[in-house]
């Protein structure tokens, strides 16, 4: 007995002393894995390096229901997470601290990468990938090659979720300009996705994207680039020459209790040599533009802000409007 | 004061009783207050959000959508076919368990319990290694040369069947073991005896009396089937979407939390409605069976 209150006063004198060593504690939401471990490296190491009273606590993995809720309950613990282009939004105004940006550079991103709510951490995309040895020498390319199932057979891996890009893909595949996919003609792409509706396959989390393209299951898929890079030793290949846009933001919860030293953490993670360290380990371009020309030589070619010419960019915003409404019509034509 | 009656039947006046709290009710105690905290508590708040400011707008769009009503009609189909072949796959197991003697028992309870230590998402994806076009029964067909170009077995109802059937197995084969170890084989003796066949035996003997574990096996694995996600997510097509998916989808995709709590809202209710009617099916099965009996 005696020995487990000598051990209770300890632990409570050992808590106490971690909690002296660093003022305040910075908790961070990211979407684990081997991408979180890579903006542990680039990003919260470095940081904690350099501001010895911030000590960032990491939590997995992050997401928007999580967010909102949080913040409708009243009890906001986390200080920063990661989110992607569906959040973030004017619409999202009531969940979320404005970025600061007198802490924050705005002129040092590219464009769109800074908004009222979020900045861009790093620069994703939805890429066609396909199985180099399926087509006997032939390459797709570009979106229409998706549609065309005679000389490019096998099934198409997509990401089931109507904002995934994949109305954007078939109203480009059907011959409508980048510029004038908004608004979206919903029953258009649609009429288009059921030319190839029996060779479609869904998937639903990233690793299940990469099983389908690995184990042939697949012949094209439509995948966040990561992915595809992760599989490139099994024959899988990218095609750029039609890409969506896709991007993870850095959002702060209204009503944390640490939002200085958040917008003090964006403002370091979106500094280029800490962008530049990102990409030695993950094939994601840079959000900030001073950083794009010495990206790491590892994912050269590979990442999507080497092809910024070609990117497809999705309307956040429209999809924020909209989304609602098209999910319900997607859903009842993949019941159909 | 209460009535109550004396040996002879005839109701007699006896003493009113002071409330007392049972003993027991303090060792369960605990158990209720866990419920009610992270339980009742949680699932009143989730009826609550699907009535914003008391508006049942988020019940009219369910029922005015399509898409939800049949994806709520859907789950309840599955679920149905699940169950009949969860239920007939479990019985003859449970009866080999029961009455197979005791390496029998053992080799089967093993085989059963092991995969459901396994986690629920692990044993889903096992099933596609298995049943993807490059998997192993694909592979093995190819190879003995009994089919030339793999068969889609998986994202087909039938991928979605033999998922869900595999994981209810041990909910539809424990309650129907415990009723049939009780059940006197020797009453099939004494029905063979008298002439019967061992079918006729089976049918007018064995089966009446392990209808309990048929109802409370059929009972478990229906209601659990109800709410399946991960299963049909991985081995169904987007045809065989059940309303749990539509569910989480409100509430991780759309954001929606008063239409996801909505839908589980409806969901639980349903459920409870059905839950109900194997409860009267099973209470009228019994009264039947007492009848014929003649007690």
């Amino acid at each position: 007995m005696r020995n487990i209150l000598a051990l209770t006063a300890m632990a409570t004198l050992l808590a106490g002393t971690a909690v002296n060593a660093a003022d305040t504690t910075l908790t961070i939401s990211s979407y684990g894995g081997v991408y979180q471990e890579a903006q542990s490296k680039s990003y919260f190491q470095p940081f904690m390096a350099q501001n010895p009273d911030i000590k960032i606590v990491e939590d997995s993995s992050s997401s928007n229901a999580k967010l909102k809720a949080m913040v409708e309950t009243g009890n906001v613990t986390l200080d920063l997470l990661l989110t992607d282009d569906s959040f973030g939004l004017d619409a999202d105004a009531q969940w979320l601290e404005p970025i600061d940006y007198s802490v924050v550079d705005k002129s040092k991103f590219i464009d769109g990468a800074a908004g009222t709510y979020r900045v861009a951490s790093d620069i994703e995309g939805t890429v066609l990938a396909y199985n180099a040895e399926e087509f006997g020498g032939e390459a797709p390319k570009g979106f229409a090659d998706f549609f065309n199932t005679e000389k490019f057979p096998g099934s198409r891996a997509v990401w089931k979720y109507a904002a995934s890009g994949i109305f954007e893909v078939a109203l480009i595949a059907d011959g409508v300009k980048p510029e004038e996919l908004y608004p979206i003609d919903v029953e258009r792409a649609l009429k288009k996705l059921d030319t190839i509706k029996d060779d479609l396959v869904w998937w639903e989390s990233g690793s299940q994207s990469e099983q389908l393209l690995s184990s042939g299951e697949a012949s094209m898929a439509l995948v966040w680039v990561g992915r595809a890079v992760n599989v490139a030793e099994k024959g899988i290949k990218i095609d750029w020459t039609n890409w969506t846009s896709q991007t993870g933001y850095w959002v702060v919860p209204k009503g944390t209790r640490n939002k200085e030293a958040a917008m003090k953490a964006i403002s370091f993670f979106t500094e280029p040599a800490q962008q530049i360290e990102f990409t030695k380990y993950m094939p994601y371009g840079p959000s900030n533009k001073n950083a794009l020309a010495s990206v790491d030589a590892k994912f050269k070619g590979s990442l999507p802000t080497d092809h910024l010419d070609t990117r497809v960019l999705m309307n956040a915003d429209w999809w924020a409007e909209n989304g609602a409404k098209v999910d319900l019509r997607f859903q009842e034509w993949l019941l159909q | 004061m209460t009535v109550s009656t004396n040996d002879r039947g005839l109701p007699v006046a006896t003493a009113p009783r002071t409330f007392r709290v049972p003993p027991a009710f303090w060792l369960i105690a605990p158990a209720i207050l866990f419920l009610a905290l992270f339980f009742v508590f949680p699932l009143l708040k989730l009826v609550a959000i699907s009535l914003p400011g008391g508006s049942i707008e988020y019940y009219e769009q369910i029922f005015t959508t399509p898409v939800f009503l049949r994806v709520i009609g859907e789950t309840f189909r599955v679920s149905l076919i699940v169950t009949v072949v969860t239920v007939a796959v479990a019985y003859p197991y449970a009866y080999a368990m029961a009455h197979g003697g005791r390496a029998i028992l053992l080799v089967l309870t093993i085989a059963l319990l092991i995969p459901f230590w396994v986690s629920l998402l692990l044993r889903s994806f096992s099933w596609i290694v298995l049943l993807q076009n490059s998997g192993l029964i694909n592979d093995f067909l190819i190879a003995t040369g009994l089919i030339e170009k793999p068969v889609r077995l998986i994202r087909t109802p039938f991928g979605v069947m033999i998922g869900m059937v595999h994981i209810l197995l041990p909910y539809a084969v424990l309650p129907l073991y415990t009723v049939m170890k009780k059940i006197d084989l020797r009453l099939m003796e004494a029905s063979s005896i008298c002439g019967a066949s061992w079918l006729k035996g089976f049918a007018r003997i064995y089966f009446p009396l392990s209808l309990p574990g048929v109802m409370a096996s059929a009972i478990l694995a229906f209601t659990l089937a109800l709410g399946f996600y991960i299963t049909p997510a991985l081995l169904g097509s987007p045809r065989d979407m059940m309303i749990a998916q539509m569910i989480a989808g409100q509430f991780n995709e759309q954001l929606n939390f008063g239409l996801g709590a909505a839908l589980a809202v409806v969901l639980m209710v349903l459920t409870a409605v059905a839950f109900g009617l194997f409860g009267a099916v099973r209470t009228a099965l019994q009264l039947r069976g007492r009848s014929k009996d003649g007690m």
